[in-house]
């Protein structure tokens, strides 16, 4: 069962260089040995979702998407991956620290699979991002990839 | 002194004098010479009617006697005279040479005018011509009809007349100031009664409100009680004073939702600090020396009250901007939360608690915002407190549509001159390392009760304790 979690890679969409770092330290803490890719604007995101089309990159079991970003809004990122056949049955968990009712309503219509706000408290956060991961990598029954 | 700084009254009176003046002088002056043209008509048809009975007299010295006797009785001098007299009595003077001058070239046989002789009495002259006729004839054979022969001159006195007549104007001059002074007494009062006091009464309300506006409590609407125009200047003030405090309150929201965005803004790089920090004390504690890790215990604790603080202004900025769920608050159980929330304090410090039976219910409130008042208020009581027992007593008193609600301690006071000061924002009586805090709870505890139309002040007694007084309507507004 542990190579099935181990062996599911992240795709990790944020511009923040603290976050990513937090966020990262925070999924190695927890110890599953899950890749994790990590995307710092929509449009390096973009582009790593192009190669994993093309089969030039690995398959992600999991993106984590931020709303605000450079380049390309989170949104827009949203949009492509649940438009295409082989990215739209990924999960995508939308972190981001907007409270915005549109912006949640719009992430859900467009197919996102989980809405959370980013806390602001250190302790706070470091606890969603292992609930995160125990949830969305072990609890969770990902799609097959073909 | 300036015409605009006297006061309306006496603007008023003033403006009707200048009006009263110049109709009351037009009128003198038109009624002046109506009376003297008809007087003139008097004389004039009276000299005519003289004249004609003259003429009428054929015999010449019946003419000069009647002429005399008419004088001694009417005061009319009767003459007759021409331009080349038989009689020397009935010679010209100036004025009957120059008239009788004319009567020969133009086409008049009447002629009459007002003159003053050298003495200053002024006479009505009245001339009449006369020519020759049929009956002349008889008498002067070489006469030719029709040519003048001379003239009739009648000189009326005048002098009286016209004096009486300046009486008269003066009567009615005097008549008219007196109508004047009386009216202007009327409007003065008038002015006073509809239109100063009244302005007056309105300007000390309003300067009444603008002293509590700046005191920043309540304003209640200026009475309007009028339509007129002193009315619609209540009404206009009530409405600048509404608009005023709208655009203040939406600064005031502008400013409250900016600080909240600054603070949510702030805590993120401070997730960051705590974050790292920690990190580096997780991941590295094994590799660092007792200072290493004693600066970062002060990296972290430093960050967390940044963080409680943030945390603090946030919920600051929250109250009144921020509605919760309304409803029946009941301060007993509110208390009792509080209390719950301090036990911790309580046991250690071994307080003793007092509490008034059956708090009442407040209509229409936050029980979140009610509970912080408390809250805030007991773990004060407790915080400064160096007594072996800290006491602390939690009453109320009905004050008609509002309670009075108080929490008094027994702890160490504070020095009455600092009142204003512990009520302020961040505004702290002693050092960090004394008492702990952040300097927000008070300031938090005013906002609320203030939020809710209430009054909140302290009394206290440095080293013998202080009393928390606060008033919450019994139901919110709003």
């Amino acid at each position: 069962m542990m190579d099935r979690v181990s062996a599911i890679e992240i795709l990790l969409v944020e511009d923040s260089q603290d976050d990513v770092e937090l966020t990262l330290r925070a999924f190695k803490k927890n110890n599953l040995g899950n890749k994790i890719h990590v995307a710092r604007d929509g449009a390096e995101a973009l582009e790593f979702l192009k190669r994993v089309e093309r089969g030039d990159a690995p398959h992600p079991g999991l993106i984590l998407l931020d709303l605000k970003l450079p380049k390309v809004d989170g949104i827009e990122v949203l949009r492509y991956i649940k438009s295409r056949e082989v990215l739209r049955r990924i999960p995508v968990v939308m972190l981001t620290t907007s409270k915005n009712d549109i912006d949640i309503e719009t992430c859900y219509d467009l197919g996102a699979n989980s809405y959370i706000v980013k806390p602001i408290n250190f302790k706070d956060f470091m606890e969603t991002i292992k609930n995160i991961q125990l949830y969305w990598i072990v609890t969770n029954q990902p799609p097959v990839v073909e | 002194m300036n015409l605009r700084d006297l006061s309306i009254g006496t603007k008023l009176a003033l403006a009707l004098t200048v009006v009263i003046i110049g109709i009351s002088s037009a009128g003198s002056i038109i009624i002046f010479n109506y009376q003297k043209r008809s007087l003139d008509e008097q004389i004039l048809e009276r000299s005519r009617t003289i004249s004609e009975l003259l003429i009428q007299i054929e015999d010449h010295k019946l003419i000069s006697r009647v002429a005399s006797e008419f004088t001694e009785v009417t005061g009319y001098k009767l003459k007759q005279t021409s331009l080349e007299p038989v009689n020397p009595a009935n010679a010209p003077d100036e004025l009957e040479k120059r008239v009788m001058e004319m009567f020969k070239q133009k086409n008049t046989s009447e002629y009459y005018t007002v003159v003053t002789a050298e003495d200053g009495t002024r006479y009505f002259r009245y001339l009449r011509a006369l020519y020759t006729n049929e009956r002349c004839i008889s008498c002067h054979p070489d006469y030719q009809i029709g040519e003048l022969r001379g003239s009739v001159s009648v000189v009326a006195p005048y002098g009286d007349i016209a004096m009486a007549m300046k009486r008269n104007f003066f009567y009615i001059l005097v008549t008219l100031q007196l109508l004047t002074i009386s009216i202007l007494v009327v409007v003065y009062y008038l002015s006073r009664k509809i239109v100063s006091t009244p302005l007056k009464e309105l300007i000390k309300e309003v300067e009444g409100s603008a002293k509590e506006i700046q005191k920043g409590e309540e304003v209640e609407d200026i009475s309007v009680k009028s339509r007129d125009e002193i009315g619609m200047l209540a009404t206009a003030f009530n409405n600048l004073r509404k608009s005023l405090s709208e655009s203040f309150k939406r600064k005031n929201e502008a400013i409250e939702s900016f600080v909240y965005s600054i603070s949510h803004d702030l805590k993120a790089p401070l997730r960051s600090i705590e974050g790292f920090s920690t990190a580096l004390l997780e991941d590295y504690g094994d590799t660092l020396d007792g200072d290493a890790k004693h600066y970062l215990d002060r990296i972290i604790s430093s960050a967390r009250k940044m963080g409680v603080l943030i945390d603090e202004l946030l919920e600051y900025s929250r109250i009144g901007r921020i509605n919760l769920v309304r409803g029946d608050v009941n301060v007993a159980e509110v208390v009792a939360l509080a209390l719950e929330d301090n036990s911790y304090e309580i046991n250690k410090k071994n307080a003793k608690i007092k509490i008034a039976e059956k708090l009442p219910v407040i209509k229409n409130a936050e029980k979140q915002r009610i509970y912080q008042i408390f809250t805030n208020l007991i773990s004060n009581a407790l915080k400064y407190n160096d007594k072996e027992v800290p006491e602390i007593e939690i009453g109320y008193r009905d004050e008609g549509d509002r309670y009075l609600f108080y929490v008094k301690d027994n702890g160490i006071g504070f020095d009455m001159r600092y009142h204003d000061k512990i009520f302020d924002i961040f505004q702290r009586l002693h050092r960090e390392d004394e008492y702990e805090g952040t300097g927000v709870g008070l300031a938090m505890v005013k906002k609320i009760v203030e939020t809710y139309g209430g009054k909140i002040w302290a009394e206290s007694t440095p080293g013998e304790g202080s009393t928390f007084y606060f008033t919450l309507p019994k139901e919110v507004k709003r």
